[in-house]
């Protein structure tokens, strides 16, 4: 951990959560607490995880993002984690992750259609 | 090479030292002299001509001929007193042609024990001592042993070989994923779901599902033999891997007795989406598409309007 960029965009009323390398554990933190006031300053209703850029991801750093995921979830914020490559599911899964209610799409377009379908839902 | 069919280790192994084989080609040089080896691979071809098994592999009189000059040169070589790895790789060769033409080991076993008989009276023939001719025909018995075991070595090796493939080529026809409409795809699985098939499945879907950008993913289990807590658990981890790729999974063909044996075995099956039939699986997987669809359009005419 610790090799990897984070880059925060807003699209619309979502915020787009880029990573890039690694997933750093200390970047999450801050992550949730920008979103928080983002949401308090800008409206925002939705948060997508882009990992696409993340060539790998260990379990550890999957269980930081799902952590993450929830915490912003508990700040009323809908997530998608959007982009996981083929490989790394084969493995979290084979791996017996517990994946909870945790929503994904396979790119940031799809993520961005699925928050606004189900907004509108 | 495996190290078995190593030379050196060989000739150990069946206990021929050079003495032996200095026995052997001293029996060959006595056999030039009066052409045995041709007479010796003539009989055989009598014999082997009143077998059922000659006109399947025999089918002209050249390949006869020709089978008969491979012979001689083979005997040649037996009784030539070398045993070296050009030896053994000779005799790897000829077991992989047996293999090829699936010469039955009934065939290829009665026609060295033919071989034996026709020189052990060849060996006779040579008159050597009394104790020459012992240690001769036990020389020989074990140089062919150890000739037998190359060649159906080779050919157990070539019968592993073919049905590994044939394993490797059923795991790829066994996971058809077939893009059935815009946006769904369809696995119907059929025979028995074990770990190394499911890995197979997943790797599989979860590909596809990244070159289509499905957003169904129908997994139709009406063909698999038995549905146990262990197969139960496979299907969860593949639904668990599609979810993950952002796309929902329906299992189709869940009979009474299937769905009874996972109640019983206390299988959770979660957010897992199930239907009795393929038929209702594909209405739902349609129905999921077209409000997808729907949301798409109402956003786009949304966003075409003046704000």
């Amino acid at each position: 951990m610790g090799d990897g960029r984070l880059v925060i965009t807003r699209l619309n009323q979502s915020m787009v959560a880029t990573f890039e390398g690694a997933i750093d554990a200390g970047e999450l933190g801050d992550l949730v607490n920008s979103l928080f006031e983002a949401q308090a300053r800008q409206n925002v209703d939705s948060v997508v995880f882009e990992v696409s850029a993340c060539e790998v991801m260990d379990l550890d750093e999957f269980a930081e993002l799902q952590r993450t995921v929830r915490a912003v979830e508990w700040l009323g914020l809908r997530c998608v984690v959007a982009g996981l490559r083929p490989g790394m599911v084969a493995y979290i899964v084979s791996s017996g992750v517990e994946l909870g209610t945790l929503r994904t799409a396979l790119d940031l377009e799809l993520a961005l259609e699925e928050l606004t379908v189900n907004c509108d839902e | 090479m495996s190290q078995s069919l190593d030379a050196k280790l060989l000739l150990e192994r069946f206990d021929i030292s050079p003495e032996d084989l200095a026995l052997l080609k001293r029996c060959g040089e006595t056999f030039s002299l009066s052409d045995k080896i041709q007479s010796v691979v003539d009989e055989f071809f009598e014999w082997l001509g009143e077998q059922p098994e000659f006109s399947i592999f025999f089918n002209s009189q050249e390949t006869v001929e020709r089978v008969k000059r491979l012979q001689k040169v083979y005997w040649e070589e037996f009784f030539s007193g070398v045993v070296d790895q050009n030896y053994i790789d000779h005799r790897v060769r000829i077991g992989e042609i047996h293999a090829q033409r699936d010469v039955p080991n009934l065939t290829y076993f009665a026609a060295m024990a033919h071989f034996n008989k026709l020189y052990s009276d060849a060996i006779i023939s040579c008159e050597f001592s009394h104790d020459d001719t012992s240690r001769a025909f036990t020389v020989f018995d074990k140089l062919r042993l150890l000739d037998m075991l190359v060649t159906s070595d080779q050919i157990a090796q070539f019968a592993r070989r073919r049905v590994i493939e044939s394993g490797k080529a059923m795991l790829e026809m066994s996971t058809p994923v077939t893009s059935i409409w815009d946006g769904i795809l369809l696995l119907p699985l059929v025979g028995i779901v074990d770990s190394q098939r499911t890995q197979d499945i997943m790797e599989k879907s979860l590909s596809r599902i990244a070159e289509t950008r499905a957003h169904m993913f129908v997994m139709d289990i009406s063909g698999v033999v038995t549905v146990d807590t262990a197969v139960a658990n496979n299907f969860i981890r593949i639904t668990q891997a599609t979810r993950l790729m952002g796309c929902d999974c329906i299992i189709s063909g869940i009979s009474p007795s299937v769905a009874r044996t996972l109640v019983e075995l206390g299988v959770n099956v979660g957010e897992v989406r199930t239907t009795a039939t393929l038929r209702d699986a594909l209405q739902l997987a349609l129905a999921s598409i077209e409000s997808t669809e729907r949301g798409g359009r109402r956003r786009a005419q949304g966003d075409a309007l003046p704000r």
